[in-house]
C-alpha cells in the first residue's frame, strides 16, 4: 500500500469501502470520529449520499453514520480491493461476509465452512 | 417492618441504546425531569424499590465517550466521580457490541462498580448472533444481564445484579487494566508514579484514567489535577505529561490521543473475537429496504414533507380544538367569578390577572403535547436521524443542523412548543443558535395583526402582502443565521458526525411518558413563571388609577344609562372612551407614550408603541389595544366605527407605509412572554436577554429603514 492510494473518504462513490488511514482535523471533531469507530484500519463502506450530495452516510464497525462532505474530506482512507461489504469488526476476520450478498446464493456461507 | 437502605444507580450508555426504555420499565412514570446543575443537558431521576432497597435511579445523558469535548460527556464523567453512585449499569445495544463497549471500557477504567445491560436481545437473538457469556463477563470484570428494555424483560435480573454486586463487591469487582501497548504503558505508569509521589488530588478520580486523560490531551483533567499542587509541582507535572506525549508520537507515528483510541477499540475487537460468533443477517437490512424509500433521492423530500405536515396539522389545526374547550372554560370561569364578585379591583385581578395568566399558560398545553407525542415517535422510529440527513444541505446553509427544521417549521404555529422541540438537537450550539432563529417564523398569534393592518391599508392585495411578511422573516432567520454562524459561533463548528439507527416501531408507553414530561416541564417550570409575569403586566396596565376620573364617568354613564333609548349609544361611547382613558394613563400607556419619539420614526403613532407592550402578553393583543385606544370595537371588521377605519382616516396619524413598517416590527421584535420563558428554560437566562435585545434592535432597524427609505421614495 503505496502512499497515492490515499483518498479523502469524500470522494469514494456508494457501494465503494476503504480502510480508515488516518483522521485529520483535530478537538472535538476527530475526537468524536475516533469514537464513533474512524481508527486506524477500520474498514469503512459509502452507503449513500444524500440528494445534494452532502452529507453522506457510511458504514462502519456494522453503525449507520452520516458525515457532512467536508469532515469526509478530513478522513484519509486507502482503498482496499475487492471491495468487502459493510461489517462489524475491523480487519480482523477476513473474507468473512457480512450480510447476504445479492445474486451470490450462499456463498459466503460455503466459504465459512 | 425494617428501614429499608438506600441505594443509587446511574445509567449510562450509548444514544440509541435504549436507555430510556430500560430507564422506563424500571420506574414507570415515578420520574422527575430536571436539568444537571449548571448547564442546560436534562437530568432524569427515578425512584423505585427492589430487595428492600430504596433505589434512585439516575439516567446519565447518553454518550459514546467520556471526554472533556461535549457537555453530555462532562456532566457523566463529574457525576461518576463526584457523586459516587452505589452501581453504574451500562446499557448497551447487544446488535453494535463493537461500538458499546468503546463506552464500557472508558466506565471500568473509571473504577465504577459496572453491571452491563445487553440490550435489545430479542434483536441479537434474531440476528442469529452468538455471544458467550460467561467469557464477556470475564473479560469485561463486570456482570453481564441480557435485557429488552422496551417489553420489560430482564430488568429485574439487572437489578438484582446491581444489589448483589453492592452485597459482596469485593467478590465480584475485578479491575481489568487495559494496555495500550508497550509505549503508551510505559509512560502511563510513569506519569501514575508521578502523580501518586506530586500527592496531587485528582479529586477523586482514579490516578490511571486521570493519567490517560492526560495524555489524550484532557485540559479539563490537567487543570484539575494541577489545581491543588504548588507552581512548581504543576509545571513540572505539565512538563512531564508534554514529554510523555511527545514520546508516544515519536515512538508509534501516530499522536497520543488517536493511538489510546485505537488502545480502546483494539481491546473490545479482541474481547469480541473471542467471545461471539458474527450474526449471520445484517439487521439493517430492513432498514436499509425502509430507507430505500424513505432518504429516496426522488421520494426522500416529498415523504419528508408530507409527514412535517401532518405533524403541523395535527399540533395545530387538531390541537385548535382542545384549545378552544380550554379557553372556553378558562373564560366561563372568569365570566362566573366576575358576576359573583363585586365590582373591584380585586376581582378585576382575579378575572384578568390571575385567570387569564393561567389561561395564556393552558392554551399551549395541548399543542405541546401533541407535537412532542409527534416528535417522540419521529425519534424513537428512527425517522429523525433520516430527516437531519435529508435536511442537512439545507439548513447547514444557514448555519444550523439538519434537525432544526422541525423547530424552525413548528415556529410558524406557535414559538413556544418550537422552542422546546429544540431539545432534539444534540450540541448546544445547534440549540441556542435554533432557538434564537425559531422566533423570526412567524408565529400564529401574529397572523390576526397583519390580517388588520393589511386589510385596512391593502385592501385588494392584502393576501400577498402578509405572504411578503412570513417571506421577510425566513429571510430574515436566512440572514442573522449566517451572521450568527459566522461571528457568535464561529469557534465552535459542532460535528454532524451522526447515527443512523435501525428503524424501530416506537412503544406506546415512551411515548406517552414522553409526551407527561414535557407537559410537567411545560406547567411546572413555566407556568409559575408565566403566571407571575403575567399578573405583573396586569397590574401595569391597570395602575395607576385615578379614582376621581372612573367615577366622574361612572356616574355620567350611569345617568345616560338611566335616561332614555337614545342615549345608550352615548353611554357606550363613554364606556369606551373610559377604557381608552385607562390604558393612557397605566404605567404601560404611559411607557408607550413616553418612547413614542423611539418609534415615531417608524411611522407609528403612540397607540401602536403602546399595543406593541401590550403586546408582549400575547401578539394577538395588540389588535385588542388598538381597537381599544381608537375607541372602536376591535371585533367589527368593516364599515363606519370599525377598526380598520379607524386606523386608514387620515387623523390617525398612520400611513400605509408606516402600517407596514408596522406589521414588520411585530413579525420581528421580541416574542411573547411565554416563549420568552421558554427560551430562558431552553438554553438559559444570558442567552434569553441576547435574544430579546437582538430582536428589539433587528425589529427596529428594519421597520426604520423600511419606513425611512419608503418615505424617501414618496411611497
Amino acid at each position: 500500500m503505496t502512499a497515492e492510494l490515499r483518498v479523502p473518504l469524500a470522494e469514494l462513490e456508494p457501494g465503494e469501502a476503504a480502510m480508515v488511514v488516518d483522521v485529520e482535523g483535530e478537538g472535538a471533531f476527530r475526537r468524536r470520529l475516533l469514537d464513533m469507530g474512524f481508527t486506524k484500519g477500520a474498514l469503512v463502506r459509502v452507503i449513500k449520499l444524500a440528494p445534494f450530495r452532502d452529507p453522506i452516510e457510511y458504514c462502519i464497525g456494522g453503525t449507520h453514520v452520516t458525515l457532512r462532505e467536508q469532515e469526509a474530506r478530513q478522513v484519509m482512507v486507502e482503498q482496499v480491493t475487492p471491495t468487502p461489504a459493510c461489517r462489524k469488526h475491523g480487519p480482523g476476520k477476513r473474507g468473512r461476509r457480512f450480510g447476504r450478498g445479492l445474486g451470490r446464493g450462499r456463498a459466503w456461507r460455503r466459504r465459512e465452512r | 417492618m425494617a428501614k429499608k437502605r438506600a441505594l443509587t444507580i446511574a445509567l449510562a450508555g450509548n444514544p440509541n441504546s435504549g436507555k430510556t426504555s430500560v430507564f422506563n420499565s424500571m420506574t414507570g412514570a415515578r420520574q422527575q425531569v430536571g436539568n444537571w446543575p449548571g448547564v442546560t443537558v436534562e437530568k432524569k431521576v427515578g425512584h423505585l424499590t427492589h430487595r428492600g432497597y430504596d433505589i434512585e435511579v439516575v439516567d446519565l445523558p447518553g454518550t459514546y465517550s467520556l471526554t472533556a469535548y461535549s457537555v453530555e460527556e462532562r456532566v457523566v464523567r463529574s457525576y461518576l466521580v463526584e457523586k459516587k453512585p452505589d452501581v453504574v449499569i451500562h446499557v448497551v445495544d447487544s446488535g453494535n457490541l463493537a461500538r458499546n463497549l468503546y463506552l464500557t471500557v472508558q466506565l471500568m477504567e473509571l473504577d465504577v462498580d459496572l453491571v452491563v445491560g445487553l440490550n435489545m436481545w430479542d434483536e441479537f437473538v434474531s440476528s442469529e448472533a452468538e455471544l458467550d457469556l460467561e467469557k464477556i463477563h470475564r473479560l469485561l470484570g463486570a456482570p453481564v444481564v441480557r435485557t429488552v428494555g422496551h417489553r420489560g424483560d430482564g430488568i429485574d435480573a439487572l437489578l438484582d445484579a446491581a444489589v448483589d454486586l453492592v452485597e459482596d463487591r469485593e467478590e465480584h469487582h475485578r479491575h481489568v487494566p487495559i494496555s495500550y501497548g508497550p509505549h503508551v504503558n510505559d509512560v502511563l505508569v510513569e506519569l501514575v508514579e508521578l502523580l501518586e509521589e506530586s500527592e496531587a488530588s485528582s479529586s477523586g478520580y482514579p490516578l490511571r484514567w486521570a493519567a490517560i486523560k492526560m495524555l489524550e490531551g484532557d485540559v479539563e483533567i490537567l487543570d484539575l489535577v494541577t489545581a491543588g499542587l504548588s507552581e512548581d509541582a504543576a509545571s513540572k507535572l505539565r512538563a512531564a505529561v508534554a514529554r510523555a506525549i511527545k514520546h508516544i508520537s515519536t515512538a508509534t507515528g501516530a499522536d497520543a490521543e488517536k493511538v489510546i483510541s485505537e488502545g480502546r477499540s483494539g481491546y473490545v475487537e479482541g474481547a469480541l473475537k473471542e467471545s461471539m460468533e458474527l450474526p449471520r443477517t445484517d439487521r439493517m437490512e430492513l432498514s436499509r429496504r425502509i430507507d430505500n424509500i424513505f432518504t429516496n433521492r426522488f421520494l426522500g423530500y416529498p415523504i419528508f414533507l408530507a409527514l412535517i405536515w401532518i405533524l403541523f396539522q395535527l399540533t395545530f389545526q387538531l390541537g385548535a380544538y382542545p384549545q378552544s374547550w380550554l379557553s372556553s372554560a378558562v373564560s366561563w370561569l372568569a365570566g362566573g367569578l366576575s358576576t359573583v364578585l363585586p365590582d373591584s379591583l380585586l376581582a378585576d385581578l382575579v378575572v384578568n390577572g390571575v385567570i387569564g395568566g393561567v389561561g395564556s399558560v393552558i392554551v399551549f398545553l395541548p399543542n405541546i403535547m401533541i407535537l412532542f407525542l409527534g416528535i417522540s415517535f419521529l425519534e424513537d422510529s428512527g425517522y429523525m436521524a433520516r430527516a437531519a440527513f435529508l435536511m442537512d444541505r439545507l439548513m447547514h446553509a444557514l448555519g444550523l443542523h439538519g434537525k432544526s427544521f422541525i423547530p424552525m417549521l413548528m415556529g410558524f404555529g406557535c414559538s413556544v412548543p418550537a422552542i422546546m422541540a429544540t431539545r432534539t438537537l444534540e450540541s448546544k450550539r445547534d440549540r441556542v443558535m435554533t432557538t434564537l432563529l425559531v422566533p423570526l417564523m412567524s408565529c400564529s398569534a401574529r397572523l390576526p395583526v397583519y390580517v388588520l393592518i393589511a386589510g385596512a391599508f391593502f385592501a385588494e392585495r392584502a393576501g400577498s402582502v402578509v405572504f411578503l411578511i412570513y417571506v421577510v422573516g425566513i429571510v430574515a432567520a436566512m440572514l442573522v443565521g449566517r451572521l450568527f454562524a459566522k461571528t457568535l459561533f464561529r469557534s465552535t463548528p459542532a460535528p454532524f458526525v451522526m447515527e443512523l439507527p435501525p428503524y424501530r416501531l416506537p412503544t406506546g408507553k415512551g411515548l406517552l411518558i414522553h409526551m407527561w414530561e414535557r407537559a410537567k416541564i411545560y406547567l411546572q417550570k413555566m407556568g409559575g413563571v408565566i403566571l407571575v409575569a403575567s399578573i405583573i403586566l396586569w397590574f401595569l396596565g391597570a395602575f395607576p388609577r385615578d379614582k376621581a376620573m372612573i367615577e366622574t364617568y361612572e356616574a355620567d354613564i350611569a345617568s345616560l344609562r338611566a335616561a332614555e333609548q337614545v342615549e345608550q349609544t352615548a353611554a357606550d361611547a363613554l364606556e369606551t372612551e373610559l377604557q381608552a382613558r385607562l390604558i393612557e394613563d397605566s404605567y404601560i400607556g404611559r411607557a408607550g407614550k413616553a418612547l413614542h419619539p423611539v418609534v415615531k420614526p417608524l411611522g407609528f403613532s403612540w397607540e401602536m408603541g403602546v399595543s406593541l407592550i401590550t403586546g408582549f402578553v400575547a401578539k394577538e393583543v395588540v389588535v385588542s389595544t388598538l381597537g381599544v385606544l381608537y375607541h372602536v370595537d376591535a371585533t367589527a371588521t368593516n364599515g363606519e366605527g370599525s377598526l380598520p377605519a379607524a386606523l386608514r382616516n387620515p387623523s390617525s396619524g398612520i400611513t400605509p407605509l408606516g402600517g407596514f413598517a408596522f406589521m414588520l416590527f411585530v413579525l420581528l421584535y421580541t416574542p411573547c412572554i411565554v416563549a420568552v420563558t421558554a427560551i430562558k428554560r431552553e438554553v438559559g437566562t444570558k442567552w434569553m436577554a441576547f435574544s430579546v435585545g437582538y430582536q428589539m434592535v433587528l425589529a427596529w432597524l428594519v421597520s426604520f429603514g423600511v419606513y425611512q427609505i419608503g418615505t424617501l421614495l414618496g411611497l
